[in-house]
């Protein structure tokens, strides 16, 4: 027998011998029951890599939330347990340890990582094995395509949060729109809803720019939507896009009367367009002035925790918790076919509003209000009726 | 006994009876990984079987986490690999191989969403597809070189993925959910063998007379052209096999983690994270990559666990760290001591005898006997001229070579002497003019169908593949259209006729001039030419090594050679070698004759000392002519 047969014999014995040693079947691991042990919640978090911005936010909004809750007694009383590690932001190192939680720890309920592109492997692998996934900061649509176990949570989808921008310009008498989005999924969804409700607000749609996302000279972008004349331009953007088209609109001496963006909720909007961000609509879905129940307890103990104002990430991971610990009551046990069920068709309060989401888990509760910067401050100003609500002062 | 570079204490007692113009040459340089060694690396398969047992043993019985962290551990190594072969063992860094990633990602997922193919066959068919479609990428973007070529690749990765994020059937900018199953075990077994099947490409390419082939293109590509390599085929062969691993592990990953965007399996950063990993355990060799991923990763991890506010510094600094101190990575530090290297190729320790291998070469069919033309004039060129942009380097030559004819070309330099030898094997394109090679003419063929066709030649200066030995590089060269075995006898009996038994497994680039010349005529030797150009062969050399040189020349008849055509600056040692010596000037031939009449010609004198002293054929004073 030659030397090199006997090494391919060698390897193919010795793999056989491994696999059969680990070859049992890979099945889920159920969930703790017992009735004193605490209810385990994996999370990943980004604390560093490309979305490491969004990491310190969402990270402070689950642990404070966690804290609270198990100061108040916990949850059918038993404390929680949050396993909160980061991601790197990198879908392979989401993968290892949405298996830890999953499949080693075993634990009740898992929570997102931030973005489709960690949440979207995460969300598979929750439903490979059948955990309930709460998502804090997902809003693309396809994660959820198909799920059943993953559920919007901590914001609400992409196609709302700007719809009431037409409505809320024609009641002030602007009724040419222009809407101009980047070609990403997740921002083109934004202008899709806002384009949607046109006709219901009695206005005319001028004019549907894309953009590419890597763009970053908006001057000819700015140029196509001065050309329509529009008196009201929506900036279906990412942060930097935003801050880019205004500034690029107002270096072509074109003003709109109404100007939108999604990302306008950002601090950097505000910081960077300076006195060209004073009036600008934006939209949040938490806000002190909303006065849901247990904005208080969020806004204090956020200060005391971590001694720096509240955002709305952190608000959004906040609800998130918020919303597993009142299913997981709902439900009585950590049986996670249950609060599964409890998640999906149970309603609940939340700082954000009464949660509810539909057969594919998308939310439907929530109502993003818009806001306009006031003096350099977010003043709400749509639906006027919105507790706090005030005028809004137009044009831009 | 053979020591860490392959040379042995017979090498070491003939360097020192060549005297001391050859030792001066022989100081021992850092070469890193790649140096080969006549050792067995069978022990080295041994130590790969128990390496895979432990780690299988250990990602499948451990947690399902570890099982994880097993899968992406196998999945750099293969991407490891991959890159490995296109750029450690072919030359050519890609910093784009992600983009046979994202396609074998997306293309397994395809499969399963749409036709319901199991998760495993989809893989695989996605990594053959990423291979068929790595022929005309590779074809296109190998023409670009070095830094050129890794910003196409770069390129390429950017733009697909941005096409497929626009495109609504591949899921967008927002993904595709795969469908799947919880198969983690599977899908480590599965990584894992795609990872092992890497090595053992890499293990091919590390010994094999293609592998050979591709380092050749690595070391000096347009030499490896002139020895009968081709080199569009070999690198895109290479390309292929390295885009076949990345493809493969992209769509095991793909469903293994359920759902893939764009920016997810064509991020850039997975290529840089390889290219680090592969550089930290040693570019172009066969552990390295292995070293690299391995370590690396389990190292990232870890610090990740421990240190995780100064994870990535630390990590960014023990790369720092790795490459100053070990440039050649990890294995270099084990090659020191002579640990992991190659084995030779086809470098058999006993030679057969040298009547016995001509005998053998002899009985073997030589193809291109029964096709040589019966005209005498071996090589004709007429009205040859070469212009580089605003620049002619060659106006118009005429010469030609008979077949049973020694001729040189003597002329001061910037004559056009090299220029035409290009231009003859094919190197650069003539602007006007024809060049006839043993009745057919070369224009528009490539260097190395030319080289099989018969024509050989050396460089001005000793060009040998570095990371070779001897041996190989003569190899290499009598591989050219040949079968392996008759390949080996081929090159035996060029080491046994040049004298170079003693130094085979030497390594190349640790050589003296002298011997560095001797392999660039080995090298010529072995193709089995009909017509040798050789370029300043006998520049530097000993009166010992020049006698040797010459020596071999005179012998050339008896090699089978029919004619040879050189270029020198030692008069004194061409004088009762040449027929015929051609006279350049600023390119153009001014005279030709015998050499007792052409080095006694005026215009000669004038041309080639600007002096009125006669060049006195065949004495000492022209011997030191060296304009």
């Amino acid at each position: 027998m030659s030397r090199s047969m006997r090494v391919a014999i060698g390897i193919a014995v010795t793999a056989t011998v491994v696999s059969a040693c680990g070859g049992g079947s890979d099945t889920a691991t159920s969930g703790s029951s017992s009735s004193d042990e605490p209810i385990t919640i994996g999370a990943s978090v980004s604390l560093t890599g490309a979305y490491a911005s969004s990491g310190t936010n969402v990270s402070n909004g689950y642990k404070l939330a966690v804290d609270q809750i198990n100061a108040n007694g916990g949850v059918l009383g038993r404390q929680l347990e949050l396993d909160l590690k980061d991601d790197q932001s990198d879908a392979g190192i989401v993968s290892r340890l949405y298996s830890e939680f999953l499949g080693t720890a075993g634990d009740d309920a898992v929570l997102s990582p931030y973005g489709s592109a960690l949440a979207g492997p995460a969300a598979q692998l929750a439903e490979r094995y059948q955990t309930p996934m709460l998502h804090s900061q997902t809003s693309s649509l396809a994660v959820y395509k198909g799920t059943k176990y993953s559920v919007m949570a901590g914001l609400g989808p992409g196609r709302d949060v700007l719809a009431g921008v037409p409505q809320f310009a024609a009641d002030a008498g602007y009724k040419r729109i222009t809407l101009v989005n980047n070609d990403l999924d997740a921002y083109k969804a934004i202008c899709d809803g806002v384009a949607a409700s046109i006709a219901d607000a009695g206005a005319t749609l001028v004019d549907r720019i894309e953009y590419a996302a890597a763009t970053s000279d908006f001057s000819s972008t700015a140029l196509k939507v001065a050309e329509g004349k529009p008196e009201v331009v929506v900036e279906c953007s990412a942060i930097q896009d935003s801050i880019g088209i205004t500034r690029a609109l107002d270096q072509q001496g074109f003003r709109p009367a109404v100007i939108a963006s999604p990302t306008s909720v950002d601090p950097a909007f505000l910081s960077s367009l300076g006195d060209l961000a004073n009036r600008a609509i934006g939209y949040t879905q938490f806000s002190p002035d909303l006065g849901y129940p247990g904005t208080e307890e969020f806004i204090t103990g956020y200060d005391d925790a971590y001694g720096t104002a509240v955002n709305t990430q952190a608000a959004g991971a906040y609800a998130t918790v918020q919303v597993l610990a009142a299913a997981i009551e709902k439900a009585g046990s950590t049986d996670k076919a249950a609060v599964n069920k409890a998640l999906h068709d149970g309603s609940y309060d939340t700082i954000l509003g009464t949660y509810k989401v539909d057969s594919d888990g998308v939310q439907t509760g929530y109502e993003p209000v818009l806001f306009q910067y006031l003096d350099g401050a977010q003043a709400i100003v749509f639906p006027a009726d919105t507790k706090g609500a005030l005028a809004a002062q137009l044009p831009y | 006994m053979i020591d860490d570079t392959g040379t042995t204490a017979g090498d070491r007692g003939r360097h020192r009876s060549l005297g001391a113009v050859l030792a001066r040459g022989m100081r021992p340089r850092h070469t890193g990984g790649r140096l080969p060694s006549a050792r067995s690396d069978g022990t080295q398969g041994l130590v790969l079987v128990v390496l895979v047992a432990a780690f299988l043993a250990w990602g499948l019985l451990g947690s399902l986490s570890t099982n994880q962290l097993a899968i992406d551990i196998a999945m750099f190594v293969a991407l490891a690999y991959g890159f490995n072969i296109i750029s450690g063992f072919t030359g050519y860094i890609s910093f784009g191989q992600v983009v046979f990633f994202g396609f074998g990602a997306f293309a397994t997922a395809l499969l399963v969403i749409h036709l319901d193919v199991p998760w495993f066959l989809a893989a695989v068919l996605g990594g053959l597809g990423a291979a068929v479609v790595a022929v005309p990428i590779g074809a296109v973007m190998l023409r670009l070189q070095g830094i050129y070529f890794a910003l196409g690749m770069f390129g390429l990765a950017y733009v697909v993925s941005l096409l497929l994020s626009q495109w609504e059937f591949t899921g967008g900018s927002t993904g595709l959910v795969v469908p799947g199953v919880i198969a983690q075990k599977p899908v480590l077994l599965s990584v894992t063998g795609v990872a092992v099947l890497a090595f053992a490409v890499n293990a091919f390419m590390a010994r094999s007379p293609f592998g050979l082939r591709a380092m050749a293109v690595r070391d000096d590509e347009q030499v490896a052209e002139a020895v009968g390599v081709a080199t569009t085929r070999v690198k895109v062969m290479a390309f292929v096999l390295s885009a076949l691993m990345p493809a493969l592990v992209g769509g095991m990953v793909a469903y293994n983690r359920g759902f893939i965007d764009t920016s997810t399996v064509f991020n850039p950063a997975i290529d840089l994270q390889v290219i680090v990993l592969v550089l930290a355990g040693g570019i172009g060799t066969l552990w390295g990559p292995l070293i690299g991923a391995v370590l690396l990763t389990l190292i990232s991890d870890q610090l990740a666990t421990a240190l995780p506010d100064y994870q990535l510094a630390l990590f960014g600094v023990l790369i720092v760290l790795v490459t100053i101190f070990l440039p050649g990575g990890v294995v270099s530090l084990v090659n020191r001591w002579g640990g992991l290297r190659r084995e030779i190729v086809r470098g058999t320790a006993d030679l057969p005898t040298e009547a016995e291998l001509e005998r053998r070469l002899a009985a073997a069919h030589t193809p291109r006997a029964n096709d040589r033309a019966d005209d005498p004039d071996l090589l004709v060129c007429t009205d040859v001229g070469v212009d580089f942009g605003g620049v002619r380097a060659l106006r118009s030559v005429d010469f030609t070579v008979r077949r049973g004819q020694t001729v040189f070309i003597i002329g001061a330099n910037g004559a056009g002497k090299t220029t035409l030898f290009n231009a003859i094997a094919g190197a650069v394109p003539p602007s006007k003019g024809t060049i006839v090679f043993d009745g057919r003419p070369v224009h528009g063929v490539p260097a190395h169908q030319l080289a099989r066709r018969g024509l050989a030649r050396t460089f001005q200066i000793p060009r040998p593949f570095a990371s070779m030995t001897v041996w190989e590089n003569v190899y290499v060269a009598a591989l050219g259209g040949r079968h392996r075995r008759q390949a080996q006898e081929q090159a035996a009996w060029v080491v046994q006729v040049l004298g170079l038994e003693e130094i085979r497994f030497a390594a190349s680039d640790t050589l003296a001039v002298g011997h560095r010349r001797m392999v660039e005529l080995a090298r010529a030797l072995a193709l089995g030419p009909s017509l040798i150009l050789l370029d300043e062969v006998m520049a530097g050399m000993s009166e010992d090594e020049l006698e040797v040189v010459r020596d071999a020349i005179r012998r050339m008849p008896s090699f089978g050679v029919d004619a040879v055509a050189g270029i020198e600056h030692v008069i004194k040692a061409i004088v009762d070698l040449a027929d015929e010596i051609v006279v350049m000037d600023r390119g153009s031939t001014i005279i030709s004759g015998e050499p007792t009449e052409i080095l006694r010609h005026p215009e000669v004198i004038r041309a080639y000392l600007g002096t009125g002293v006669g060049l006195g054929a065949g004495t000492a004073v022209a011997g030191d002519v060296t304009p």
